[in-house]
């Protein structure tokens, strides 16, 4: 075993320890950047669904503010978008490198992408129970909490499944800046060190972290979809 | 019960205004069943849904059990709401709860115990006969069984006023019929008054007691049902009503090149028709026999509304010009309804409705 490890991924087997730390970073990176965008993300999704043209709080003028927010944040190149939120990173965390710094782009980058997900899954739900709620005297919050973020489940847990995946992508080009995670790690070895083994253990590492998250989100659904 | 006043709806998106509804007024007393008919586009969806204010009315008020729900704060407005249950064409079920929760959905917040909900729950699915079906989800069900779910979630706080928008519209005939029954079923248990809008007169022959047609937003006509059937003045009306009989055949035999009935120039052509007790009378005989006119009948129909049998027949009378004035005349003074219809004799071609 130990053999064949040494013959194939030499490199990886010298920075094992800090392969691991890596991994840490990422799942850390992750989840609580992803945490965060979820809660951000559905309640501006809401807002852009319950504020549209004929809906339960239509107000045009926050719709299309918000709407032009989120558009100008999603045109902004994600690599560009973590110098440039450089200030504000280091005002909320007090730092602009390292784990901790790489969360604020990565909210910022999650979030616009992740409201439009829930935008589109929450426009999916019928329109005629929306009324049919209204019809049985239910307030805007309770359609909200009751009728729209209940039927649009399967939308959603599809939109989490998504934007988690497209997080990871994003958290591994915040390594490159040193964010640490396993982007830092496979550039700083794999990249600039040729050392190549480390690039591909990488991958099949993110492939797996990839895996888990659209497997349990396709567990989810099937539970939940009628 | 319900009354709507001077109300208009315009659509207006900007570009162009559509008028939806043009100053309708109708009263909707406690305990009918009020239909209103017309076809696609006449605005009676739109009607309906200003009654609960899921469309606001641009002009107008509407007034239930004498407030006006118009000048309500949307708080008291939810509540009223909650006295006005709907169902709908696509039923509108909630797809991620299964029966129970569909009805116990609009009980949250009624302060019953989980005990009571649960009892309520079970009551109402009992009533719209589902019982075995308290656990299935929406997409387990037939499109009968889905609208007698929307009923019973229609129905959990105990409205007044059940509107039903094109509730029967998208189910087979059959299905129809039991969906009426119960509608009738329920009407006479919890004394509600229903509305309910559709394009199809069968609908209307079934459970309504009054009935209005809508055309371009206006009601055109409006009465009992027993009253419409019987004496139809607008043409989209007659069209209506010759969907569910065949009325409109007899005409059309008519008009066909051989004179079939043998009709002669000199003979008067009539539809004549009769509600009610006038019914039971041997009034052709006897008449045929005091005028000494022969009186064949090309064409019966007798409807039964509600309780009130409504008849219509297409008669040939052949004799004496005079006598057969007087024989219509007799028709008339017994409470009759006839209307002569204009043919030229053997070669006519032409037949109108036309009285």
């Amino acid at each position: 075993m130990k053999e064949v490890i040494l013959k194939y991924i030499p490199n990886v087997l010298d920075n094992r320890i800090e392969l691991m730390q890596s991994i840490g970073e990422t799942i850390a990176m992750v989840s609580i950047s992803g945490i965060i965008s979820l809660v951000l993300g559905i309640i501006i999704g809401v807002f852009l669904v319950v504020t549209k043209e004929g809906n339960i709080l239509e107000n045009n003028i926050f719709n299309n503010i918000m709407g032009k927010i989120i558009n100008f944040f999603r045109s902004i190149p994600f690599i560009i978008l973590i110098g440039a939120l450089i200030p504000l990173t280091r005002l909320i965390v007090g730092s602009a490198i390292g784990t901790k710094g790489a969360i604020v782009p990565l909210v910022f980058g999650t979030v616009p992408f992740f409201s439009r997900q829930i935008e589109t899954a929450l426009m999916e739900v019928d329109k005629g129970v929306i009324e049919a709620a209204q019809a049985m005297g239910s307030s805007p919050l309770d359609i909200i909490f009751r009728v729209y973020l209940r039927e649009g489940l399967p939308g959603i847990i599809r939109g989490i499944t998504i934007t988690l995946i497209s997080l990871i992508g994003l958290s591994a080009m915040a390594g490159a800046i040193g964010g640490g995670g396993l982007g830092d790690f496979a550039i700083r070895y794999g990249y600039q060190r040729f050392q190549i083994d480390i690039t591909y253990v990488t991958i099949i590492i993110i492939l797996i972290f990839v895996s888990i998250i659209q497997g349990l989100g396709n567990l989810v659904l099937k539970k939940i979809e009628r | 019960m319900i009354e709507i006043i001077g109300v208009t709806k315009v659509f207006d998106n900007g570009k162009n205004k559509v008028k939806a509804i043009q100053d309708v007024s109708l009263n909707i007393n406690k305990g009918e069943i009020y239909g209103i008919i017309g076809y696609s586009g006449a605005g009676k969806s739109t009607l309906i849904r200003c009654i609960n204010l899921l469309e606001r009315p641009t002009t107008g008020k509407i007034v239930f059990k004498g407030e006006d729900l118009t000048a309500l704060r949307e708080k008291d407005l939810r509540s009223r709401r909650k006295k006005i249950g709907m169902i709908f064409q696509h039923f509108n079920l909630f797809n991620s709860r299964n029966v129970y929760k569909n009805v116990a959905y609009p009980l949250r917040g009624s302060k019953l115990s989980k005990e009571e909900e649960k009892k309520r729950v079970l009551e109402l699915l009992e009533l719209v006969g589902l019982k075995d079906k308290v656990m299935a989800y929406p997409s387990e069900l037939s499109g009968g069984q889905k609208q007698r779910v929307a009923i019973a979630r229609a129905l959990a706080n105990n409205p007044e006023v059940l509107l039903c928008d094109e509730a029967t519209s998208a189910l087979d005939p059959k299905t129809t019929n039991s969906i009426l029954e119960l509608l009738r079923e329920l009407k006479n248990k919890l004394n509600l008054t229903i509305v309910l809008i559709t394009h199809e007169m069968s609908v209307i022959k079934q459970i309504c007691d009054r009935v209005s047609v809508m055309e371009g937003g206006q009601i055109i006509e409006e009465g009992t049902v027993a009253q419409i059937f019987s004496q139809p003045i607008h043409e989209t009306t007659k069209e209506f009503i010759d969907t569910t009989t065949n009325r409109g055949k007899i005409y059309e035999i008519l008009n066909k090149e051989e004179n079939i009935f043998n009709i002669k120039e000199e003979d008067v052509l009539a539809r004549v028709a009769y509600i009610g007790e006038s019914t039971t009378e041997a009034l052709l005989s006897k008449g045929s026999r005091k005028y000494r006119i022969d009186a064949s009948i090309l064409y019966g129909n007798i409807e039964i509304l509600g309780e009130t049998p409504i008849g219509e027949m297409i008669i040939l009378f052949s004799g004496e010009r005079e006598n057969i004035q007087s024989f219509i005349n007799y028709f008339r003074e017994k409470g009759l309804i006839v209307e002569v219809i204009d043919h030229e004799g053997s070669n006519s071609k032409v037949y109108t409705k036309c009285s």
